[in-house]
């Protein structure tokens, strides 16, 4: 079972994530990303500056994070309002979340799984924090490298009973 | 032309905002739930409203559905992520005028809303 999960992971869900988070940098942020690398965990720890978190129900359970240095969010920011932050404000969390959002959408899409059911993004500022799951689930994590700098993409998945 | 344009990320508001702007869309109003929108949408006139599905208060589902309630035939686009065949045929019984997946450019945007309104 654990096999099965762990290549469904690799070989369906993670192109779609992988498809998702490039779609959505380069139409509307206009970043290109290139995949740096990918790695298993057994825990989480984003390391990045801003970390936007949304969950998976129904047909598919698991976790979506999307964790990118603070220069990647300010970059999106001021393409997205115009405007460049100079700090992790209200709208750069906002802005994660909603990329988190877009990013689980574009997936989910991809995917075309009946049943599935995104939640509400949550978003948390700063790096010096670890996110654990139960013994069940398997994560697989995608670091990203763009001109404006790195972000990392972690779909954390249960294995069926 | 005025648009009310419904998202609770303010963020998303902005860029949509932002958007309507950049192809001449001046008078936007702006509501960050369902239930504000329909209060909105209640007191002025609008041509054109851009929702998104996914909010607290009120949903952008409920939202169209209560709108077209009142008789209301003004198009409405549902913005959102989701794009999936069941979601899309909810959205249109419940009185949705067209679909805009995020994520979307300018062009997108103004090949939608042409199909409804003149800019």
């Amino acid at each position: 079972m654990s096999i099965a999960i762990e290549t469904q992971i690799q070989s369906v869900y993670l192109p779609a994530f992988i498809e998702s988070t490039k779609a959505i940098f380069k139409t509307m942020l206009g970043l290109e990303l290139s995949v740096q690398a990918t790695d298993k965990l057994n825990a989480i720890q984003p390391g990045h500056d801003v970390t936007g978190i949304i969950g998976l129900a129904g047909s598919i359970e698991g976790t979506i994070i999307v964790s990118v240095e603070k220069e990647v969010a300010f970059a999106a920011a001021e393409t997205f309002i115009g405007e460049r932050p100079d700090s992790v404000n209200g709208d750069v969390l906002d802005l994660v979340g909603e990329l988190a959002n877009m990013i689980g959408g574009g997936a989910k899409d991809r995917l075309n799984i009946p049943g599935v059911i995104l939640g509400l993004p949550t978003t948390v500022s700063g790096n010096d924090y670890k996110i654990s799951f139960k013994p069940d689930v398997e994560i697989e994590t995608v670091q990203f490298k763009s001109p404006s700098g790195s972000l990392t993409i972690q779909i954390a998945m249960r294995r069926p009973a | 032309m005025k648009v009310l344009v419904v998202d609770d990320s303010g963020v998303m508001r902005k860029v949509i905002v932002r958007a309507l702007n950049a192809i001449g869309v001046q008078d936007c109003v702006e509501a960050a739930n369902g239930l504000e929108a329909f209060v909105k949408f209640q007191a002025d006139q609008f041509d054109l409203i851009l929702t998104d599905w996914n909010m607290p208060e009120k949903n952008g589902l409920e939202l169209v559905t209560d709108i077209r309630a009142t008789g209301a035939n003004l198009p409405i686009i549902m913005v959102t992520t989701e794009a999936q065949k069941g979601q899309v045929v909810a959205a249109i019984q419940a009185g949705v005028s067209d679909y805009l997946t995020k994520p979307f450019d300018n062009e997108v945007l103004r090949t939608k809303l042409d199909k409804f309104v003149t800019v």
